[in-house]
């Protein structure tokens, strides 16, 4: 009889590492999967009197009111969606019950924060080529010019929807791609598929083995 | 492919959006009192505009906010952009 259950991220069919699935190499494009990260789907209007200061008391962060903009706080940041809707990503290693603690301060507030840690892969892709890889399945211009350091955007990812937010890790250009969990296998692979060029020959991406 | 101007987001490509149909049309209130052909007109008949016409998109893998768009569909150029709802505010 199971006494207890082994949590499965929906890369599973790509291998099982414990901390998650990577392929690559910093130095030219690193593709790497951030398993169960806690995500929380924030709704509320605004401008309605005393939102945005009981959020900001609940989970230490502002809502980004400019769109596709990040804010960020100690262990949250703050993603813009659309105009009264935003995806607030735990950043610490232990889960902060985000729509619990929204839940008990917006209480009379017109508003809903529901958890959807389980409906979404977080895939990072870092290194001097990680924008190239990017750039082939995506219609988004991702010159730092255009899209920098702050800023994310829900777009395109071949055929599949993605949230995008470049990061800076350490002075390397880094994106942050958060998809459905449906659609994650589809995504990594075609992302593997991308990178193949950059990571030069004898490296199959996730085909043989598994 | 067309550059679409969302309200919100800016400037993104065609594949991102969805098209909506002409913009404008107005569900009946009194809709129990409708005739056959009067309810026929609402739900079926649409214009078929050479020239600008009023448009409704949808940022459908962007911000999923519907809005007006101002197109001429002989050149498809877009002539203007607003949000849903900023034409009926300007009115009352
Ligand atoms: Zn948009």
């Amino acid at each position: 009889m199971w006494t207890e259950l082994d949590q499965e991220t929906p890369l599973v069919g790509l291998g099982h590492p414990p901390g998650g699935f990577t392929h690559g190499q910093l130095g030219s494009v690193l593709l790497a999967e951030l398993p169960f990260v806690e995500l929380t789907n924030l709704r509320g209007e605004p401008g309605s009197p005393g939102f945005l200061a009981a959020v900001l008391d609940s989970i230490g962060s502002e809502l980004p009111t400019t769109p596709n903009t990040v804010a960020t706080s100690a262990d949250c940041c703050a993603m813009w969606l659309a105009p009264n809707e935003w995806l607030l990503r735990s950043t610490g290693a232990q889960p902060t019950d985000l729509a619990r603690r929204l839940d008990a301060a917006l209480g009379r507030q017109f508003f809903a924060a529901t958890d959807q840690s389980s409906g979404y892969s977080v895939i990072r892709l870092s290194g001097p080529h990680a924008r190239a890889v990017l750039a082939k399945g995506s219609p988004l211009d991702l010159h730092p010019r255009a899209f920098g350091v702050g800023q994310c955007a829900q777009t395109l990812h071949f055929k599949t929807s993605v949230l995008l937010r470049r990061l800076d890790l350490a002075g390397q250009e880094a994106w942050e791609v958060i998809v459905r969990r449906s659609f994650a296998d589809y995504a990594v692979r075609i992302m593997l598929d991308a990178m193949e060029e950059y990571l030069g020959p004898g490296v199959a991406p996730g085909s043989s083995s598994h | 492919m067309l550059v679409i101007r969302c309200p919100w987001c800016g400037e993104r490509a065609e594949t991102e959006f969805n098209y909506g149909g002409e913009a404008d049309i107005v569900r009946p209130t009194d809709a129990e009192h409708l005739s056959d052909r009067e309810w026929g007109d609402y739900v079926f008949m649409r214009k078929n505009t050479l020239g600008l016409h009023r448009e409704q998109w949808v940022h459908s893998h962007g911000c999923r906010r519907w809005f007006v768009a101002e197109r001429d569909t002989r050149t498809y150029q877009f002539k203007s952009y607003e949000k849903l709802g900023a034409h009926a505010m300007e009115k009352s």
